[in-house]
């Protein structure tokens, strides 16, 4: 299979617990800083920690992601070097986490896309994807396939989710909620904790930012995607359904996996998650010169549905950079996952390409690969 | 290359037992993943929907699907999503609740999800929340990528939506051969839309 058409990555911005700015936010990644705070609440958690964004202000939970989605697209236009929309199409992932809180909602569920959409002056509505915890990368990957088709020159693509009780409480029950703190890898991995906040990426055919003689920061090579086929909430235990999302990518991109540098793995730190992303990462890499693996939600919190576009930029920044973060709460990395994974300080890297790895409840798995030359 | 629909599938209010029915082969033959969705204790009444009208489509292609079922995906399309399910856990949020059998329910991506366990399909999977008159469009265009990039050899297209009077669905098959996709084709295919 040929490789696809690469498509250019020329703006993007997140608003994360640990800030907004991209070189900011890098820097406390690197000084392996984490965001998770005790959250106040009025019903029974297996934790109290979480990792809020300070900002937008408290208020309600649809209000407070309508105001994060709107000001992050913003700051991925402008970081595009655009001061306003124009002609862009608009792709934005949720998990819908609003949704359930508050007064019940009987409008449709693309009113939060098709809000932010208006609110920054889009000429078309937009598409809204909801794929649970891939939400955000799955975002990405329908804009590539929009710019790829010609349906689309520019989109402006990515997640956005906010704290709610709901989900907090919903993961408590469920069982996924660490009692301690977000490890992932460690062999004391006991769960995850709930994050917010949202990413957005600016893509452009080759073409078009050339047009505008904008220098990409680099490029989507790859989108792969495949379901786990296994339960609502449970991940394939073969780790097929990540593996198949892996290879896509790769065989969209053209590229082996020798030549894959960094992998930010969903790295939830449940140990369901940990074993399966592990064994489908050895399957796909073999255990020789294997890529570094790493993973931020030990210092965002797991965003849902803007983690996977908030990934997406912590790999772009890591090959930029060519550092890998340190996994936040990672002590002694569990030797059954046979990964080389970065703990307490940064590891060099010399690659050019990378994978942003996500799995959703609903069995959702996508792989995102990104070039950037050094 | 030329993508089109090789069948269709249409449901409405389903339940499990719906599912079940239109899954099976024939008299006494069991679903795929029938250990799967036994481990599934609820699903919202959209995603059986949803899943009912993808087994109907499938039903005349059976054997050519099933042996490539790692290479089969589905991208729903829904802007009403599992109303019931999300209801639910509003509800109980309000009463300081939640349930472990309603909260992944309430995922909207289970309208596409059910369907993938329920036959173990590992092909490409996406849930666009648009509503289907501007999702379908968009849910053909990665579905045709997909099929012309080889990455998939069937992408099952499925709509629902759900009025007070119970889900709707209905389901393109569509493969790289088949019948020319047209406008009354996608008028169709994006039900509950205007």
């Amino acid at each position: 299979m040929p490789a696809s058409r690469p498509i250019a990555l020329t703006g993007m911005a997140w608003v994360t617990p640990l800030g907004d700015s991209l070189d900011g936010v890098w820097r406390r990644l690197l000084a392996c800083e984490t965001g998770f705070v005790e959250v106040p609440h009025t019903v029974r958690l297996k934790n109290g920690l979480a990792a809020p964004c300070a900002w937008p202000p408290d208020g309600p939970a649809d209000g407070r992601m309508r105001a994060l989605g709107v000001s992050t697209l913003k700051r991925a236009l402008a970081d595009a070097g655009l001061t306003e929309i124009g002609d862009a199409d608009v792709v934005i992932g949720t998990s819908l986490g609003a949704f359930l809180e508050g007064e019940p909602e009987s409008a449709p569920l693309n009113r939060y896309a098709d809000t932010i959409a208006e609110e920054v002056g889009a000429k078309r509505p937009p598409i809204s994807v909801s794929t649970a915890c891939s939400s955000g990368a799955d975002a990405i990957l329908v804009a590539a396939e929009m710019i790829r088709a010609g349906a689309a020159e520019r989109v402006v693509c990515g997640g956005v989710d906010v704290l709610t009780t709901s989900k907090r409480l919903a993961h408590s029950i469920l069982g996924t909620m660490s009692a301690t703190t977000l490890r992932a890898f460690d062999v004391r991995h006991d769960g995850t904790l709930i994050g917010e906040g949202a990413g957005f990426m600016v893509l452009e055919s080759v073409e078009a930012a050339a047009a505008r003689a904008r220098t990409p920061f680099g490029h989507l090579r790859g989108v792969g995607a495949a379901n786990d086929a296994a339960g609502m909430t449970t991940p394939d235990a073969a780790g097929l359904g990540a593996r198949y999302a892996m290879e896509r990518s790769l065989a969209d991109a053209g590229v082996a996996p020798s030549e894959i540098g960094v992998v930010n793995a969903h790295g939830s730190g449940t140990p369901l998650n940990d074993a399966t992303e592990a064994l489908a990462l050895r399957d796909l890499f073999g255990a020789g010169a294997s890529p570094i693996v790493f993973g931020t939600k030990g210092n965002f919190g797991h965003s849902l549905g803007a983690t996977g576009a908030i990934e997406a930029i912590a790999t772009v920044l890591a090959l930029r950079n060519q550092n890998v973060p340190p996994v936040y709460g990672l002590e002694q990395p569990d030797p059954a996952m046979k990964l080389t994974v970065p703990a307490r300080v940064p590891m060099s890297l010399r690659a050019r390409y990378g994978m942003s790895v996500t799995l959703g409840f609903g069995g959702f798995d996508t792989s995102l690969l990104f070039e950037v030359p050094s | 290359m030329s993508v089109g629909v090789l069948a269709r599938g249409e449901a409405a209010k389903c339940k499990r037992a719906d599912f079940d029915a239109a899954a099976r082969p024939g008299a006494g033959d069991r679903t795929v993943a029938e250990a799967a969705l036994a481990a599934i204790r609820y699903a919202d009444p959209a995603a059986f929907t949803t899943a009912t009208a993808v087994a109907r489509a499938m039903a005349a292609k059976r054997d050519d699907v099933m042996p490539v079922r790692d290479r089969v995906g589905i991208i729903a399309i829904s802007a009403d999503g599992p109303v019931e399910a999300m209801a639910a856990m509003n509800q109980a949020a309000r009463e300081g609740s939640s349930s472990p059998i309603r909260f992944p329910a309430s995922n909207a991506g289970s309208l596409a999800g059910l369907s993938s366990i329920g036959f173990t399909l590992r092909g490409p999977t996406l849930m666009l929340t648009t509503p289907p008159a501007r999702g379908v469009p968009a849910g053909l265009l990665v579905a045709r990528a997909f099929l012309e990039r080889g990455v998939a050899d069937y992408m099952f297209l499925a709509t629902c939506a759900v009025p007070a009077t119970g889900a709707i669905a209905r389901c393109f098959l569509l493969g790289r051969a088949g019948d020319p996709i047209g406008d009354a084709d996608l008028a169709w295919l994006a039900v509950g839309s205007p």
